[in-house]
């Protein structure tokens, strides 16, 4: 690159902002160092730049109107077919939503689409009516989804955050509950992750119907952990997840006492 | 896509500082990409996507406003924090103080000022969302910052800030 081609704001710019080469960023710190003119001139780039983004918490945590969020509900289900697949792609980044398909068990008629989900959950098969790819991925189109017995079980017994080691046939996995809370219709609901020793982690939300668990959305992808995941970046499936849960529940997430009533009783009074 | 809403309903409001009109946006945007879902291209962002959607449709809009005469008084933004307005002359960044800032600024570069320094998508990315060469993202970007810089420094020092680089150092 020649000097008379260079356009210095571009450079400073692009050091403030971490992506210059490494050349270019010597040079310009060097440069800097004797003009402190041009230093004045990058902690000008450095300071509209991208922490200006920490000036915008407050509006990215700031709760969306509900009024929107219904709003964007209720156009949902019109725009187009019912059965709008998940993509599950490989990497869990990227991912097309299909809120309104995983919502729609309050939102749409009954019978229509209540859950998509990969094409097996846990190391078992689910009862899903229909397989299809898009992309070359594998998805199952289901309508009301069963877990396998062995998620199931583990489903009843198990309390919020305690590993619990379970047999399937496909092999043993490590299965955890991540949180447990009431959806907007109070049916007790348990969002989990299940890890066999080779393979993605799965995930999953089930609630409780009647005296069944009922898969809500299940995936596969990168590990959760605390809160978080280990895929950066927004879309990324954890994110996802707590997004469902998120608009899913109701109220905070059941406490240790009212869960462990729960198991106890077999789920039986708080299932809807 | 619910999930993606809060960053979504951010992106709108830096590029309308008014939560009211970011809200509007929001819901248009979606309507627009489960409207036209078939039009996203498996393998590339889907937050690329939408937010190309909302800026078209922010676009729209304004140039909608533009022709029938209305404008906004940059007063009159949301300043939801609670803002001190002394922030600005003591040097201190505020949402406040860079939102009117930021409306010095035209479109192109307001929108691109938001995508990269508030939603911190590289200057690639800004690129493939808005569709632009990439070299016209970064001196669209460097012309924002310059204006912005000079919006937000006391006046004072503003001199020191915008002062023409010698050639010659920086050839060094």
């Amino acid at each position: 690159m020649g000097d008379s081609a260079v356009d210095w704001d571009v450079l400073l710019m692009s050091v403030a902002d971490g992506e210059a080469s490494l050349a270019d960023e010597q040079r310009v710190m060097d440069a800097v160092r004797q003009d402190a003119r041009l230093a004045q001139q990058l902690d000008g780039f450095r300071r509209t730049g991208r922490s200006l983004g920490g000036l915008f918490e407050d509006v990215l945590a700031a709760p969306v109107p509900e009024r929107l969020v219904r709003a964007v509900m209720e156009t949902a289900p019109l725009a187009g077919p019912q059965h709008v697949l998940m993509r599950v792609p490989a990497k869990a980044a990227a991912i097309w939503t299909p809120w309104f398909a995983w919502l729609g068990d309050w939102q749409m008629p009954v019978g229509a689409l209540a859950a998509v989900a990969i094409g097996f959950v846990s190391g078992a098969a689910v009862m899903a009516p229909g397989n299809s790819s898009v992309g070359g991925e594998k998805v199952a189109v289901a309508g009301p989804m069963a877990p396998s017995a062995a998620v199931a079980e583990a489903l009843m017994v198990a309390s919020t955050g305690a590993e619990k080691q379970i047999s399937t046939k496909s092999g043993a996995l490590s299965f955890r509950v991540v949180e447990t809370f009431l959806n907007r219709s109070g049916a007790p609901c348990r969002e989990y992750e299940a890890q066999a020793a080779a393979g993605p982690r799965q995930f999953g939300i089930a609630c409780r119907s009647g005296s069944a668990w009922h898969l809500k959305a299940v995936f596969e992808g990168a590990a959760k952990t605390a809160g978080t995941t280990q895929t950066a970046g927004p879309g990324a499936l954890g994110e996802m997840l707590d997004g469902m849960v998120e608009t899913m529940r109701q109220g905070d997430a059941v406490t240790t006492d009212a869960e462990r009533q729960m198991i106890e009783g077999g789920w039986a009074a708080a299932a809807h | 896509m619910i999930a993606f809403l809060p960053r979504l309903r951010r992106f709108a409001y830096g590029l309308s500082g008014d939560f009211a009109q970011a809200d509007d946006l929001v819901q248009d945007a979606c309507v627009r990409a489960l409207t036209h879902r078939d039009q996203w291209q498996p393998g590339t962002k889907f937050e690329s996507w939408m937010f190309r959607i909302a800026q078209n449709l922010w676009i729209d809009k304004r140039r909608s406003v533009k022709s029938r005469g209305v404008h906004q008084d940059i007063d009159g933004l949301d300043e939801p924090m609670g803002v001190d307005g002394r922030d600005i002359t003591e040097g201190r960044l505020t949402l406040s103080s860079v939102m009117k800032g930021m409306q010095a600024l035209s479109e192109d570069q307001r929108t691109l000022m938001v995508l990269v320094c508030i939603e911190g998508v590289s200057y690639k990315e800004a690129s493939e969302t808005l569709n632009v060469p990439i070299g016209t993202v970064m001196s669209r970007l460097a012309r924002a910052r310059q204006t912005l810089q000079a919006q937000l420094v006391p006046r004072a020092a503003v001199s020191g800030v915008t002062a023409v680089v010698s050639k010659e150092t920086l050839r060094g």
